[in-house]
């Protein structure tokens, strides 16, 4: 099996790819011959075979005792003097990982899809982005340089781009989509100048110590992951070209934030978090899939792929750790105040991965990347559960004309539930697990604080009550459609009234949402924290990606108080919201009248959106427009000066011309003219006149002769 | 004989050319003014016949004279001919009148 | 047969389009489709033996002599009295421009189709102009190079100023201008070249091995360097190119973005380096910081331009600005980086302006914001445009990521802050192709483009095979990058070896 890994490994990343070629080159003649059925059916079964294969790769790394890196060579893909870069895929406990959680809630998605997309004109054109985004991800998963995943890295930036603008005729979309794009684009700005910086500080550690032979048959690459994982030690203390080293940025530090900067805008964090919310604009399948699930956990993933790097510049580690616990307590709040059911569910994925990065953040990346597994699984289940209500509610998206679904959507009410609970932390749920270790890690790591641990306390009891909010207000209580004014935007202009037309949503949207519920519940007991008894499984499965950074397990009375704490706050949390909004609903508007103006600044997202858009977009187009009228007028206004000013100078010299030289050639001319009209009148046509003048002629010739 | 020496036939050669070549320039009328021409050729003439006397032992000198008088009257009878023909065209002789080849 | 096409490979290449431009000045003035199908008859021919010369083309040769490095020489005596020779052969540097413009001019033929009006003129300047490119990549005496140099300047003027559009005559007279002012340094350099060689001549590795006889250098290599910047263009002497390319047909824009602008690296590489490589050296930081002055300025002046032709013409400068920025490295990887780029940014550039082209013969205006929404009635075009466009943005994963991220690395290397800051042009790049993309393809359909006829297959043929080499050299870069790493080796080394 190991072998068959190292060989066909590379078909995890294969099948999508060839989904992807088939529905985006072919898609619109298939669906136009035989309609939607085999568009679905391909994209769906690609997914699952690269799922088989990832359950395989799986088993072989579970199984082997001493796992050491199994890399799948396919080709050489760049190979300039000290760049090489390779297209290999390298499996370990981590990336075995991630590609079960992407190919597996990606299948279940790609399922999900079927029923969701059923009649969209764009069907093909949906899976096909579908599939790519799938083979991007596995890329940047599976990568074993930086060069190869930072294609992956922009190519579910790309996907995301794609999806998120995937109903093009609305302009808004459309903006949404530019907007994530190029947000990312500024982390992955960040992103290369990390790569630079990380090549050649390597680069000149390596030639320092001669080992530039090593490179010379040229199979080595200096920026693939096992090699620098063997190699980082030689940046210890290596300051930043010249920059001394007591100002604290050394350079590993300055890899990391550089590195860091990309991993905000791939996983929305402060002060990248902007596009996520936006990107809700696209089908709920890509809300649940790629901004949720998978794509927005790519920073958590390279920070833990990299985390030997991280590891060695607790100054990195340390703003990491507090820009996650910000991001989750800032998110939180503003999730409180949203009436958009996937807005609210966007700014819970923020603050969830705000919590994924202080875990990264106090070097506890098991932690990390549990919370990332467990995650993944409710919020998928939570964004495909809001994707149900919406089809049922013909694209309803605000909670405050929902209400009262419990009835006829009993799936859906169940999974969504089963979610809340996991997500606000209830014991005996997965969220419990992760997020408490997260939460201990927190406090006891070596990199954390009480501050943090605090931070991400609070931002759980947020948690626990804008889920409760959001639950209460979409399953309970009476529908409250009528009472949607008319006005009131809405877009699709639906007459319906009343609730006789809400109904479950079909098989091939419930059967994933059940699947995803059970994760949900049962993926928790795989990392039980040995404090309860467990052992732990996941993090030692993970042990040998993370190495030391597994600490010894010591049995602190203070974990249990903390346990019991976070429980607390999570009920607390959730009989707030059931107080707020079931028992006394005119409470709410009471305590917004009470506290208007931070309630208008939480509920406009801290004006983020605006001062970026004042500052960048506005910024950019003045900018741009100066830049313009600079290149047009005054570039272009000089050469056409000096085209000017040429043609003056060769008009002038074109009258001197004129003037002088051809007046030159014209005097010449006019004098012999002259003359000859003046000498005309000698021909007299007489022959006598002629004779006297040779006569005289002769005369004064001869007098000449004679006197001189 | 000391008298007569080539200076006498000179003189008289010029004289004869002074006066034809008066006449020529002076005379209004083409027949008058061949009768100049004629002086000067006689001049030309006689100048031939005096150098031979006085130079060679030949008679080339004597010859040309005579050629010459053989050319004036082929030249004179031309002349006239020619005079003749522009009398009938115009009606008149008067060399100022005939200044068609003016500049 | 073959022996002799093996002999003179290069001047077959050369004068091929020429002669065939001959045969089509004897064809009937009004047979307009013999003459077009002739013509790419006649540009395919230079494609297959630049196929041929891809094929046999030593890989491992490293050097810049007659013996060594040079390949497919032809070299004969053309002015005794002068030592001028004709002198031609090709090596890393070159091939790959060569392969590129012969693969660009079928293409181009293509693109041409739509012109009615002076056909057999159009078409027998077009080959002419073919012939003083592939000349300029193939000369290797100065004469000759400068004699191609100027040959392919005319049919240029004439092919703007009279299939030009409405200001035509004003964008050919700038372009030849700018660039007559450039070719008259380049002469005085080659006269001084010439006079003060020892025994004269004009043999370009001769030159590069005397060079050290040669004084006023900085003032030669600035000379030099104004000619070559102008054809780059490297700010501030850019400005001749967004109003040729406007006012250029789209055939001759392609041509001039996806050949010409490459002349200038060419040459800076040709001439400069190997002629005059320490004042190249010192000079390095200098061209470095136009390079990103290019980078950034190109992007943000696209960003604000309403005409399509004109947003991609300003594009070019920032794309060229990174070829600056690699040269200027002098590290293997990024010269490498910046003749890959140099490839690539022929390829994209040529798909981008073949698009306009495509559009603008539908709806006669290039307007961005005139469009809107039109993805979902021309899907085969939005599809083309946007693989276009996120190759200019340089996707990981297309061809001009690998040649920006080379040219980085390679730059990284001695400028952190400039190469930092010419990083943050992939941001603006971004903005201003999403931005495009989105006015053009995106939002509301715009009523008046409901019934825009999709691409035909003239226009699918001219623009496939690029699009095939976007995503080709982007997942296996080795067919271009093999062809010049060993030259790239050993003009870095030059400079390695220099000991400054």
């Amino acid at each position: 099996m190991r072998t068959f890994i190292e060989h066909y490994g590379f078909l995890i990343v294969l099948f999508p790819v060839l989904g992807a070629f088939i529905n985006g080159i072919f898609g619109r003649q298939i669906q136009n011959k035989y309609g939607e059925k085999p568009i679905g059916y391909v994209a769906s079964l690609t997914v699952f075979f690269s799922f088989i294969i990832s359950v395989i790769a799986f088993s072989v790394i579970a199984r082997d005792p001493q796992p050491s890196a199994l890399i799948c060579h396919v080709y050489n893909w760049l190979n300039v003097n000290f760049v090489r870069a390779d297209v290999s895929f390298l499996f370990d406990p981590l990336s075995a990982v991630m590609i079960l959680i992407v190919t597996g809630v990606g299948f279940l998605i790609h399922i999900y899809s079927i029923g969701y997309m059923k009649g969209d004109p764009g069907y093909y054109r949906f899976f096909a982005y579908l599939n790519l985004f799938i083979f991007s991800m596995l890329i940047l998963v599976l990568a074993e340089n930086m060069l190869l995943m930072f294609i992956g890295w922009e190519g579910v930036g790309l996907c995301s781009y794609l999806l998120i603008g995937f109903w093009y005729s609305k302009k808004e979309n459309a903006i949404a989509g530019n907007k994530a794009f190029i947000v990312n684009r500024v982390g992955d700005f960040g992103f290369l100048l990390g790569i630079l910086t990380l090549f050649w500080s390597l680069y000149n550690q390596i030639a320092a110590n001669d080992r530039l032979a090593e490179f010379s048959n040229g199979t080595l690459s200096l920026l693939s992951f096992p090699f620098l994982a063997e190699n980082i030690h030689l940046l210890k203390g290596v300051n930043l070209f010249g920059i001394p080293e007591y100002t604290g940025i050394s350079v590993i530090t300055a890899i990391c934030l550089f590195l860091f900067l990309g991993a905000t805008g791939k996983s929305a964090q402060i002060p990248l978090h902007v596009w996520l919310p936006d990107a809700m604009a696209g089908p709920t399948p890509v809300s649940a899939l790629i901004h949720a699930a998978t794509m927005v956990t790519a920073g958590i993933y390279m920070i833990g792929r990299l985390h030997f790097l991280f590891s060695m510049s607790s100054v990195a580690l340390g703003i990491i750790a507090a820009v996650g616990a910000l991001t989750a307590l800032f998110a939180a709040t503003i999730g409180c105040a949203q009436n958009d059911i996937k807005r609210v569910l966007a700014y819970s994925t923020i603050s969830q991965l705000g919590y994924m990065f202080l875990g990264m953040g106090v070097a506890a990346y098991s932690a990390g990347i549990f919370h990332l597994m467990t995650h993944a699984f409710f919020k998928a289940c939570l964004f495909l559960g809001a994707g149900s209500v919406l089809i049922a509610l013909h694209h309803e998206n605000d909670i405050r004309w929902m209400g009262g679904l419990k009835r006829y959507m009993p799936r859906t009410f169940l999974t969504f539930l089963i979610a809340t609970l996991t997500i606000s932390g209830i014991p005996p749920f997965s969220g419990f697990f992760s997020k408490d270790e997260i939460l201990w890690k927190a406090w006891s790591s070596d990199h954390g604080h009480p501050i943090l641990w605090f931070m991400g306390f609070v931002a759980a009891g947020m948690t626990a009550f804008y889920m409760t909010r959001l639950l209460l207000m979409t399953f309970f209580g009476e529908n409250r459609r009528d009472q949607r004014p008319r006005d009131a935007g809405g877009g699709h202009g639906d007459q319906h009234s009343g609730s006789h037309d809400i109904r479950e949503s079909p098989a091939s949207m419930t059967v994933p949402l059940v699947i995803l519920a059970f994760f949900a519940i049962i993926a928790g007991f795989i990392g039980i924290p040995e404090a309860l008894g467990g052992s732990n499984r996941f993090s030692h499965f993970l042990g040998p990606v993370f190495g030391s950074h597994v600490e010894v397990q010591h049995h602190d009375p203070l974990e249990y108080i903390l346990m019991a704490a976070s429980v607390f706050i999570a009920l607390f949390g959730i009989v707030s919201g059931v107080l707020f909004y079931s028992i006394k609903p005119g409470l709410p508007a009471k305590i917004v009248s009470r506290i208007k103006i931070t309630y208008d600044v939480v509920y406009n997202k801290y004006y983020v959106d605006e001062i970026y858009d004042f500052v960048f977009v506005s910024g950019t187009k003045v900018i741009i427009i100066i830049l313009a009228a600079f290149d047009q007028y005054v570039i272009d206004g000089i050469v056409n000066l000096t085209g000017f000013l040429l043609r003056c100078k060769s008009r002038i010299s074109g009258s001197f011309d004129l003037r002088f030289v051809d007046g030159a050639v014209n005097f010449i001319a006019d004098t012999t003219l002259s003359t000859g009209a003046g000498m005309r009148k000698i021909q007299t046509g007489k022959i006598q006149a002629y004779i006297m003048f040779l006569f005289f002629g002769m005369v004064v010739f001869v007098l000449y002769k004679i006197i001189f | 004989m000391d008298i007569i020496n080539i200076n006498s036939y000179m003189i008289i050669s010029l004289m004869l050319f002074l006066f034809g070549l008066f006449t020529t320039i002076t005379r209004r009328n083409i027949i008058g003014i061949i009768l100049g021409i004629e002086l000067i050729l006689n001049s030309a003439a006689l100048n031939f016949a005096a150098f031979s006397k006085f130079s060679a032992s030949n008679l080339e000198g004597q010859l040309f004279s005579i050629f010459i008088i053989v050319i004036a009257a082929a030249e004179a009878a031309i002349a006239l001919a020619l005079m003749l023909s522009i009398f009938m065209r115009h009606g008149d002789i008067n060399a100022d009148k005939l200044d068609r080849l003016r500049g | 047969m073959s022996e002799f096409i093996q002999n003179h490979i290069l001047t077959l290449i050369t004068f091929i389009p020429l002669i065939g431009g001959f045969f089509i000045l004897f064809l009937p003035k009004d047979k307009h489709d013999v003459i077009r199908w002739s013509s790419l008859v006649i540009t395919v021919v230079p494609f297959l033996l630049a196929l041929i010369l891809f094929a046999g083309f030593d890989r491992s040769v490293y050097g810049f002599t007659h013996s060594n490095g040079i390949q497919f020489i032809e070299e004969y005596t053309w002015i005794r009295a002068y030592n001028i020779h004709y002198f031609m052969g090709i090596d890393g540097i070159s091939m790959p421009m060569i392969f590129l413009t012969a693969l660009i001019c079928p293409l181009c033929v293509l693109a041409s189709w739509g012109i009615n009006r002076g056909v057999k003129g159009y078409f027998f300047l077009f080959l002419l102009l073919e012939t003083g490119m592939m000349g300029v990549f193939t000369a290797l005496d100065f004469f000759l190079f400068f004699v191609f140099w100027e040959v392919m300047l005319l049919p240029m003027y004439f092919l703007i100023g009279i299939w030009g559009g409405p200001r035509k005559e004003y964008a050919a007279i700038k372009f030849f201008l700018y660039t007559l002012v450039g070719s008259v340094m380049m002469l005085l350099v080659m006269i001084y070249f010439y006079l003060t060689s020892d025994p004269h001549t004009f043999d370009m590795t001769k030159l590069a091995e005397i060079n050290s006889v040669f004084d006023y250098r900085t003032i030669l290599w600035f000379a030099l360097f104004i000619n070559f910047a102008i054809k780059i263009p490297v700010f501030p002497f850019h400005t001749w190119l967004p109003d040729a390319h406007v006012e250029a047909p789209t055939a001759i824009s392609v041509i001039l973005a996806g050949v010409l602008l490459k002349m200038g690296a060419y040459g800076i590489l040709r001439i400069n380096y190997a002629v005059l490589p320490d004042v190249s050296y010192n000079m390095s930081m200098f061209m470095a910081i136009f390079g990103m002055i290019n980078i950034i300025y190109g992007a943000l002046t696209a960003m604000a331009q309403k005409d399509l032709k004109k947003l991609v013409a300003y594009s070019s400068i920032s794309h060229m600005g990174f070829v600056l920025l690699g040269i200027a490295s002098f590290t293997n990887e990024g010269i490498n980086g910046a003749i890959l780029q140099m490839f690539n940014h022929g390829v994209i550039t040529a798909m981008l302006f073949l698009l306009v082209g495509v559009i603008y013969d539908r709806a006669h205006h290039r307007e961005i914001d005139g469009f809107g929404g039109i993805a979902s009635v021309v899907p085969n075009y939005a599809f083309v445009s946007f693989l276009a466009f996120f190759g200019a943005l340089g996707l990981p994963g297309l061809n001009s990521f690998i040649s920006e991220v080379l040219v980085f690395i390679g730059a990284f290397k001695k400028y952190r802050v400039i190469t930092a800051i010419s990083a943050s042009g992939i941001i603006i790049t971004a903005s201003y192709c999403l931005w495009t993309l989105q006015r053009i393809f995106l939002g509301k359909l715009n009523e008046k483009y409901k019934l825009l006829p999709d691409m035909n297959i003239r226009e699918t043929i001219s623009l496939l095979p690029l699009a095939l080499l976007v995503v080709i050299l982007g997942v296996y870069p080795h067919p271009v990058l093999n062809l010049m790493k060993s030259t790239v080796k050993y003009v870095n080394n030059i400079f390695l070896n220099m000991n400054l």
